[in-house]
């Protein structure tokens, strides 16, 4: 009788060690440039309004605070392309790597 | 290939004559442009399949609404033998939208030209079953999606 | 002749989109098949012509999961084609090495899926523990790994650096030789074998009259490849042949994948080798510089992909955008492959051909109330074929 021919990769399989990660309790590491949560800087936003217009998802609207325009996302409606930390013109939106954006209410997700 | 551009254009020309409407090689899209009067798409289709000895693929059939008065669909159209990519074009005027169905002479069109039909309210005469491919049956009648209009 | 229907879908095990199904059976043998499609059908080309042309590169990504790197790439090279914009080099050869990351990924995704249907569930999880490494390798290079985001009109967004390169190479290696033990185990395996080999037989010269693209036709004997014919990105200074098998039946589709899988490899292998120098984009105009079409034709991992936009001058919004998809062209032909075979064919049939219905079903109106889905008729597609 032949054996079947991935006996040999099963038997060594049984003696690795398991690949599953036990999340929650123990994360994977996300790559340097992972498109997570943003981060806004607001000292370095002009207010020029480049990002609401290009956001693919209209995630993105413009508030008016004193007497400067500031962006506001919405993470509802992202889906984090992060065109508009590149048609930035000054790099005010950068990109964090936070993924763990569930909430309880939608008013959680309106990012300042 | 590049090389067999100007043999195409000239069996188009000699055989559909005043049919074909304009033609040219357009090298920046590596295609063979042809329109035709719609009366005899189906004789330039079947003249496509003569030139590759029955290796033709049927890519698309594309339909546009050019806005003014006319509509145009777009055969597209790949030569096995030849290697050269045909886009065979036609325009049809808004209030007389019919054009014979290509399915005999490449069954392929079957689903495309219901797709055309569904959205545009292009008829294909002589399609075996023109009906709805996406749209709900409790779609209305007469509505059609991609007209701009 | 007593004939049964039977239903298949839209929900079912068996299937991963969905679809329906009507299968007119005679004790064990089908005797005729009707689809319909329509479940997934979200108005995207109508909703593509009412954003401009940045934001509607991310809507044609989103319309398959699997395949979203060549929708965006189908994307910029047809509005580029429109707008008449060169691309840089190094930004055509990096657009090379993540499309083809993603035409593993999906392979390693439909290969799996058919050993799980076929009871192998050793072998699919093997391939999907292989298309994890592969998942990896995109996260590092554009930052997520399934939506990449990668292309943009122009070029790419972002550059590679040595530290990717060699990490690519490291992970590429081992995998080499883990995909050709599986290409023997599928070759091999009398499981495999009798669950595949003659089943879903059609003809070249049906799959060539019927339209069908990709794997599917390639696997008949139909020397087909866009990666061929009309090379696009770096693939006319990286030649490639396309692989065919003759046999035309399920095994002979699933093979295409594996050595597809393996010929990618030495692909992505042979771009970072010859990488060229320079800048990765251009800057390009917001609205269309000139009244003109420009249309697309890549090689998905399903088959042909063609984008077909129609640009005016001063707009910056497409006039019309058409998108034809893979699975949409290959349905008459699965539609002949599933008559005369038995009912437990069905599932090793369909996935043959590797079936997207969110892309097949893209078209028409946001509009209105299309919620409502009563499918109250059947209806005879392919009734004509009964030669």
């Amino acid at each position: 009788m032949r054996l079947p021919s991935l006996l040999k990769e099963v038997w060594s399989n049984l003696f690795k060690k398991p690949v599953t990660v036990k999340y929650p309790f123990k994360r994977l590491p996300v790559s340097p440039i992972y498109r997570g949560k943003h981060e806004i800087l607001r000292d370095r936003c002009t207010g020029c309004g480049l990002c609401a217009k290009i956001c693919p998802a209209f995630a993105i609207t413009m508030e008016t605070i004193g007497d400067k325009v500031f962006p506001i996302i919405d993470l509802g409606k992202c889906i984090f392309c992060y065109q508009c930390e590149d048609v930035c013109p000054r790099g005010a939106i950068r990109r964090g790597k936070d993924f763990e954006l569930a909430s309880w209410s939608r008013g959680d997700l309106i990012l300042r | 290939m590049v090389e067999e551009y100007p043999k195409l254009a000239e069996t188009l020309k000699n055989e559909l004559k005043e049919a074909l409407l304009g033609y040219e090689h357009i090298a920046e899209k590596k295609a063979f442009v042809a329109l035709v009067d719609r009366g005899s798409l189906i004789k330039a289709l079947e003249l496509l399949n003569k030139i590759s000895g029955g290796e033709v693929h049927l890519t698309s059939i594309n339909g546009a609404d050019l806005g003014e008065r006319e509509m145009e669909l777009t055969y597209f159209i790949w030569l096995l033998p030849q290697k050269i990519r045909v886009l065979v074009k036609t325009r049809l005027p808004k209030d007389d939208l019919k054009i014979q169905s290509a399915v005999k002479v490449m069954p392929a069109a079957i689903l495309y030209e219901r797709e055309v039909h569904e959205m545009l309210g292009v008829v294909f005469e002589g399609h075996p079953r023109l009906e709805r491919l996406f749209l709900p049956e409790d779609w209305p009648e007469g509505v059609y999606p991609l007209r701009r209009d | 002749m007593s004939a049964i229907d039977l239903i298949i879908g839209p929900v079912h095990p068996a299937l991963h989109e969905p679809e329906r199904f009507v299968f007119k059976i005679d004790g064990e043998v089908v005797v005729d098949v009707e689809p319909r499609i329509g479940f997934v059908h979200r108005g995207i080309e109508k909703a593509l012509s009412e954003r401009t042309f940045v934001q509607d590169i991310y809507l044609a990504e989103r319309i398959c999961g699997i395949c979203n790197v060549v929708h965006t790439l189908t994307a910029v090279q047809a509005i580029e084609n429109a707008f008449g914009i060169e691309v840089p080099r190094r930004a055509r050869y990096l657009r090379t090495i993540v499309h083809e990351l993603n035409r593993m990924h999906s392979h390693l995704l439909i290969l799996g899926v058919a050993c799980e249907l076929m009871g192998f569930d050793t072998l699919f999880m093997l391939f999907w523990r292989d298309r994890e490494v592969v998942m990896d390798l995109v996260e590092i290079i554009t930052g997520n790994r399934v939506m990449s985001a990668y292309n943009i009109i122009g070029g790419v967004r972002r550059n590679i650096s040595d530290f990717e390169i060699s990490e690519i190479k490291k992970a590429l290696g081992s995998m080499a030789e883990r995909l050709k033990h599986y290409k023997k185990v599928f070759m091999e395996d009398p499981t495999v074998r009798a669950r595949c080999v003659n089943v879903g037989y059609l003809s070249r010269a049906r799959t060539l009259a019927l339209g069908a693209v990709g794997p599917t036709a390639r696997g008949s004997g139909v020397e087909i490849d866009v990666r061929a014919e009309e090379p696009y990105a770096a693939f006319d200074e990286v030649p490639y042949t396309a692989v065919v098998y003759n046999e035309g039946d399920s095994w002979a589709r699933l093979m295409v994948r594996i050595d597809e899988t393996l010929e990618s490899i030495k692909i992505i292998e042979q771009c970072l080798d010859r990488m060229p120098s320079g800048p990765v984009k251009v800057p390009v105009p917001e609205a269309a510089p000139r009244t003109a079409e420009g249309f697309s034709v890549t090689e998905a991992p399903r088959g042909e992909l063609l984008h077909h936009v129609y640009a005016k001058e001063g707009e910056d919004k497409p006039i019309r955008y058409r998108v034809r998809t893979p699975t949409y062209a290959n349905i008459p032909a699965v539609c002949e492959m599933l008559k005369g075979g038995y009912i437990a064919d069905i599932p090793v049939t369909l996935v043959s051909i590797d079936p997207c219905f969110s892309c097949t079903d893209r078209v028409a109106l946001v509009d209105v109330n299309s919620g409502e889905k009563r499918v109250v008729d059947i209806f005879t597609l392919m009734r004509r074929y009964r030669k």
